[in-house]
């Protein structure tokens, strides 16, 4: 072995630190390589069955009908949302399926926290009925895949509902085969004039919310605002600008109210009722998780039942439960692309339709994954920003 | 005589905290080296730049002759020379006894089953544990895993232990037989160093004391004389403190 | 009476307690009388046993079907066989009255040929376990690897567009998870590791997957992979779909096993390091071992997701149990019975994946002593 006063010189293949540079250097040629080789090979297998790579498909007429849809059109005076048409462009008929995707999506991100909170505590309950029947419906559900329970909705349910004409009423909701009506708000014509009190509250609210690295408002100025601003309207108009439409059966038709159609309702169902098994459990997860020495500090301290859950279980339950609950935000939101499998022309649908008719089906699912990714990233980067903001101060993550 | 430790100038930061200042310290074959002073003086960053567990910036350490540097024949030559004894014992939990301490010599230094099963079950007896050899770490108690760590270590016939506060994380009834496989260690002959806050092993087995504070060696000297005499105000306020 | 204090206890215990009971029966009886007058009295329940094959096996030929059958019974044999040398445990008695049991149940709805091969696979697994300890340690790795292979043979036979049913729905899972397993290992490793290019590639793949449907990876994968063969080879559907499937799998996997090593202290790292190990080493025997263990409840959570995932390939027209279901209530003679076979193809997941819930608890109890 060497006893050297100076430093020998070290051969850089077996340098620590430079090995490790050489192996990562190796394995980024590696992996571009892979990938220049890959799409090369691709390129020429596509030439090879007379296939071609390009976009311009996008704004060619799509020529067919989708069964439900709004979109971005061009009226000449602007850009408005009006219903699709077979005359419009393919980006159109895309973007008319991105917003079914969200319509029905934030839909289901709202009805299945309320369903997953409610299953969660019943999952808790001291009801030995409650109890055992929220574990059978988790339980049941879980083990069960949702295109399964998805089509099971449409075929076993929704498309053996009577016709319009035998169709039952219920309190304002009708079950028939042309769907789901259900009440919902609609505008008179005091609307129109009560419409700028009721924009420009929100504008204030957002011009407060934006300007507040500059000033600092008072927390009540932000629901005073806009609410100052929507009484100063009813005032001015004098009308109800909103009422309840309750549909009821007209002949053929249903009017008043909102339809929701066979397609969308087994899509809304199947997603509500799958997601809420999973946000149960977390919700249960996270009540249990507490350590009992909480509740019996409030109770020691002489908070009431009620008093302990508001303002010391539940604020702690809802740091747990943001991140994972985020995440199965997530999931519905991409097993909406299920909904292929009856027939509502969300965007992976529509994708599929398009594939059929332009051929373009490499360059249709490259877009649809690169939205879909653009919205996945979108929530976990405010599920991320929330836990940032909730994280208790000091602890370590 | 060439000592078997060498370190000079040796100098490390974490980041802008500097914790090794100037380390120069010599130790010879056979000698047995106890290291004290406050926490955060840096005693435990200094034996782990031995073993290349923590890397130095500046500085120059050579183990047995071999220059400790980024060369990996270097590093990993110095790793079966020296053997580790940590405080939180770091028993691998999903093998036995007898797997946890043949695992080494066997991929290592690429000795047969049969040899290495042979050097374990001896240093288990010399450990006092030999009935042990087939449990697993979680039913042992303290006491037993960490000088299973011991047997461990020992299995690769190192030249030089190093004892990262052995005792630190022991129920106190458990630490005696701990301090007892060491000493006898000692007295083997084997060259080690020792971080421990146990001043009664220090003085009954120390060749030397060494007392750092703040990243530097600020007193060294045989225990009788650091410990009744200590020259430095440092180290007579650190014993005060400590022996009460 | 035990009832009635039992009852106070747990359904009327309290006012609030007391009414949502009630309530909560009414709404059962109200909700399942339907339900079970069209179970007992409308339901065709006959379109299940009448198309079974076709629901176990798609459209594999009928002549061909002992293939599938002698796979079934020689995995259950060399299964039976791996549990009986390793736990020396004798076939509790519930398998063999199992086994007699669901013999007694199918016997009269099945052909004769079938009988045979049904009779062999419900034995196979006891006998496998009598077998067992007798075989020498040496044999049970050259026997496995020769049992897999004639498995992976076997069906070969019949090309691979044939394969459908229950059988591709099992197929499918097992495959992709075999092929998931090393792909998703790596990823791991290289999101955990020190290297700053392994670690940033992992990432970024591992998001890129996370952020699409399985359906989206499933669709990509089905139109490029034939890109990179010739055409002349006409690959195989299942093929291209599994590939996707099972880089989708690597993903989630990763993560998951990412979770396994995080979980390692880092005391593990240092005395691995201190003894002499090198990097691979440490990682082969100490670190990985580690990390899986404490990962296989996930794991198995895992399994059960991709084997309710396999129902997504029925979009790209793989003859899988779901396609099979509603394949048959096109025949005229069924027409309108959706339910019933939908109902049948829940019922056969429901079972598949508590079985397997079951089997992670056992597995988990069962490593929770002395390995820790």
């Amino acid at each position: 072995m060497n006893e050297a006063g100076s430093r020998s010189t070290v051969p850089f293949w077996k340098d620590e630190r430079k090995l490790g540079i050489i192996f990562q250097a190796l394995l980024l040629f590696a992996v571009l390589a892979t990938l220049a080789f890959l799409s090369y090979t691709a390129y020429k297998g596509m030439r090879a069955r007379g296939l071609e790579f390009s976009f311009a498909f996008l704004f060619e007429e799509s020529g067919f009908l989708i069964s439900e849809g709004v979109t971005l059109a061009n009226d000449g005076s602007g850009w408005i949302f009006r219903a699709f048409q077979p005359s419009d462009a393919n980006w159109q008929v895309l973007l008319a399926g991105l917003i079914n995707t969200l319509r029905v999506s934030l839909t289901g991100i709202v009805l299945t926290t309320i369903l997953g909170v409610l299953i969660g505590v019943g999952r808790l309950s001291s009801n030995w009925l409650i109890n055992r029947l929220s574990f059978a419906y988790v339980e049941f559900v879980r083990n069960t895949p949702l295109l399964v329970q998805m089509i099971f909705w449409y075929l076993a349910v929704f498309n053996k509902l009577p016709p319009l004409r035998q169709a039952s009423e219920w309190y304002g909701f009708i079950l028939s085969n042309k769907g789901m009506a259900v009440p919902w708000i609609a505008t008179t014509p005091a609307w129109t004039q009560f419409s700028p009190y009721f924009y420009w509250g929100i504008y204030l609210w957002l011009g407060l919310w934006l300007l507040r690295w500059v000033w600092k408002p008072p927390r009540w100025l932000y629901w005073a605002v806009p609410l100052g601003s929507w009484v100063l309207g009813l005032i001015m108009v004098g009308q109800l600008p909103v009422t309840l439409s309750v549909p009821s059966k007209q002949g053929f038709r249903v009017e008043g109210g909102a339809l929701l159609s066979p397609e969308f309702s087994s899509v809304l169902l199947a997603l509500t009722i799958y997601t809420a098994s999973y946000i149960a459990e977390i919700v249960r997860g996270a009540i249990q998780s507490l350590p009992k020495g909480q509740w019996e500090a409030a109770s020691s301290l002489g908070l009431s039942y009620g008093q302990t859950l508001r303002l010391i279980i539940l604020p702690q339950a809802l740091r747990i439960i943001v991140p994972p609950l985020g995440n199965q935000y997530l999931n519905l939101t991409k097993n909406s692309s299920l909904a292929i499998a009856v027939g509502f022309p969300e965007l992976f649908n529509v994708y599929g339709t398009l594939a059929n008719q332009t051929g373009r089906s490499l360059e249709g699912v490259l877009i649809v994954m690169a939205v879909y990714l653009s919205i996945s990233l979108s929530i976990s980067a405010f599920i991320n920003w929330y836990n940032a903001r909730v994280a208790l101060v000091g602890a370590a993550r | 005589m060439e000592p078997i430790i060498r370190m000079e100038n040796v100098n490390k930061w974490f980041g802008a905290l500097h914790v090794l200042k100037d380390i120069n310290l010599d130790v010879q074959k056979g000698e047995v080296v106890v290291i004290i002073g406050p926490s955060g003086s840096g005693k435990s960053t200094l034996i782990r730049t031995i073993n290349r567990l923590e890397e130095i910036q500046k500085g120059r350490i050579v183990v047995d002759g071999i220059e400790l540097n980024r060369d990996v024949r270097n590093i990993d030559a110095v790793r079966k020379e020296v053997g580790m004894v940590f405080q939180s014992f770091n028993l691998f939990p999903h093998m036995t006894v007898l797997e946890n301490i043949t695992l080494a010599p066997r991929i290592v230094r690429k000795w047969p089953r049969e040899k290495a099963e042979q050097i374990a079950m001896e240093l288990l007896e010399r450990v006092d544990i030999a009935d042990q050899a087939e449990k697993y770490p979680a039913q042992l108690s303290g006491g037993q895993q960490q000088r299973v760590a011991i047997a461990r270590a020992l299995a690769m016939q190192p030249k030089i232990m190093l004892f990262d506060e052995p005792t630190s994380a022991l129920d106190p009834e458990m630490v005696g037989e701990v301090l007892d496989a060491m000493k006898e260690l000692a007295k083997s002959g084997m060259t080690m160093l020792v971080v421990t806050h146990e001043m009664g092993f220090a003085r009954e087995v120390a060749d030397r004391v060494i007392f750092m504070d703040m990243g530097e060696i600020i007193e060294e000297g045989e225990p009788d004389q650091v410990f009744s005499n200590p020259q430095h105000e440092r180290t007579q306020s650190f014993l005060a403190r400590i022996i009460h | 009476m035990k009832a009635i204090t039992w009852a106070k206890e747990n359904l009327f215990n309290g006012f609030f307690n007391s009414v949502l009971t009630l309530v909560t029966l009414v709404v059962l009886y109200v909700s399942f009388k339907g339900i079970f007058h069209w179970a007992f009295y409308e339901a065709k329940w006959s379109v299940v046993p009448d198309n079974m094959r076709l629901l176990m096996v798609g459209p594999f030929p009928p002549d061909q079907v002992w293939r599938v059958w002698a796979m079934l019974a020689l995995t259950l044999l060399v299964a039976g066989i791996l549990y009986g040398n390793v736990t020396r445990a004798k076939p509790p008695l519930w398998m063999w009255i199992g086994a007699l049991v669901i013999y007694a149940l199918i016997w009269p709805v099945i052909f004769p040929s079938t009988r045979f091969w049904l009779a062999l696979s419900l034995l196979a697994l006891p006998l496998g376990m009598i077998l067992g300890p007798y075989l020498s340690r040496r044999l049970l790795t050259p026997l496995s690897l020769t049992a897999l292979l004639i498995i992976m043979v076997l069906p070969t036979a019949v090309n691979p567009n044939q394969w459908g049913g229950f059988f591709l729905t099992v197929l499918i899972t097992v495959g992709v998870s075999l092929m998931a397993f090393p792909f998703g290992l790596l990823l791991a490793l290289g999101r955990t590791g020190k290297l700053p290019v392994f670690r940033t590639l992992s990432i970024l793949y591992i998001e890129l997957i996370r952020g699409v449907p399985l359906v989206t990876v499933l669709f990509l994968s089905w139109i490029m992979v034939p890109l990179f063969v010739p055409e002349q080879w006409r690959l195989p559907d299942l093929i291209s779909v599994s590939i996707g499937f099972s880089m989708f799998a690597a993903a989630y996997l990763a993560e998951y096993v990412r979770g396994g090593i995080q979980g390692v202290p880092k005391g593990q790292y240092e005395a691995a390091w201190a003894l002499g190990l090198s990097g691979s080493q440490s990682a082969r025997y100490i670190i990985l071992p580690q990390a899986i263990r404490s990962v296989i409840p996930a794991l198995i959570g895992q399994e059960i997701a991709i084997f309710k995932d396999t129902s997504l390939v029925y979009i790209l027209g793989l003859f899988d149990l779901l396609y099979m279901a509603l394949t048959v209530t096109k025949n005229p003679k069924y027409l309108g019975t959706d339910r019933e076979v939908l109902l049948f193809v829940m019922f056969v997941y429901f079972v598949g994946a508590a079985l397997m819930s079951y089997a992670s608890r056992r597995l988990e109890r069962a490593m929770g002593l002395g390995t820790r």
